[in-house]
């Protein structure tokens, strides 16, 4: 596959997993509406029967999204995702700092002697991608990272 | 939504499939007639619900379209695709021979001598 075609399948796939959980979100509120109505028709005031549906489906909210994530929208075009690791840079005193210097990156492929396939690098800056109608937030990627998903 | 029923795997997908057969519905509306056509007997857990339907959509089993609700709320409607209708037919052939089977087991009586 192309670089260019791999972009475009990763983008397709990202804006289909917005258009998806918008779908999902809307969805979700809806269920709870009636929900209400159902509690509120059976008896209960108004008030505590949205307090209760929010509770008991609230909380299966962000479950029912990771569960949805991992067996629906998980085929990014990874040829193996559960290889994939992320390598973070520790201080001395082992904390995480969530930064690698492109000098340490540089290391770290050179010395790897096979333990990683292959490494890569990216940049937070985030910015705003346009496809028709629907922004896409984007990070810029180091310039080897296609070859990290193939 | 308190007494919760473990069902089988697979079996929540076929009682979806068996109740937008008889006509689209909602996602909420497929929990409700899932209950009431099993007497109660069934409470479908609503956290498996959805996860569910989006299997089914993903496998081309069921369609969803976003249409108006009884009371004029936005709602998304499922149908079963034709794909479906066989998957569905398949399942309750499969499920009918396996019961009947567990039944006959069930309900046998020691041999008299």
């Amino acid at each position: 596959m192309s670089v260019l075609a791999r972009a475009k399948c990763i983008l397709d796939g990202a804006l289909r997993r917005n258009r998806m959980e918008g779908d999902m979100d809307a969805e979700l509120r809806f269920h709870i509406a009636k929900y209400t109505e159902d509690l509120v028709g059976s008896g209960m005031p108004r008030e505590k029967a949205e307090r209760q549906a929010r509770i008991e489906f609230g909380h299966l909210q962000p479950a029912i999204f990771s569960v949805v994530n991992a067996w629906v929208l998980k085929p990014l075009p990874y040829a193996n995702p559960d290889q994939l690791v992320v390598i973070d840079s520790a201080d001395v005193k082992g904390k995480w700092t969530g930064v690698t210097s492109a000098g340490d990156l540089d290391d770290w492929r050179t010395q790897n002697n096979g333990v990683f396939e292959n490494i890569c690098g990216w940049q937070s800056s985030v910015f705003t991608l346009e496809n028709g109608t629907s922004p896409l937030p984007a990070h810029s990627s180091a310039q080897n990272s296609f070859a990290c998903w193939e | 939504m308190s007494k919760q029923q473990d069902l089988l795997q697979g079996t929540l997908e076929m009682l979806i499939l068996k109740s937008i057969s008889l006509e689209p519905m909602h996602g909420y509306g497929i929990l409700i007639r899932i209950q009431q056509l099993s007497q109660e007997r069934l409470q479908i857990q609503q956290g498996s619900l959805y996860p569910a339907l989006y299997r089914l959509e993903y496998r081309g089993l069921i369609k969803a379209e976003w249409g108006e609700s009884e009371n004029n709320r936005k709602a998304k409607y499922y149908k079963l695709t034709a794909e479906g209708r066989r998957q569905l037919k398949l399942e309750t052939e499969n499920w009918n021979r396996l019961s009947a089977g567990v039944v006959g087991v069930l309900n046998a009586e020691p041999e008299k001598s």
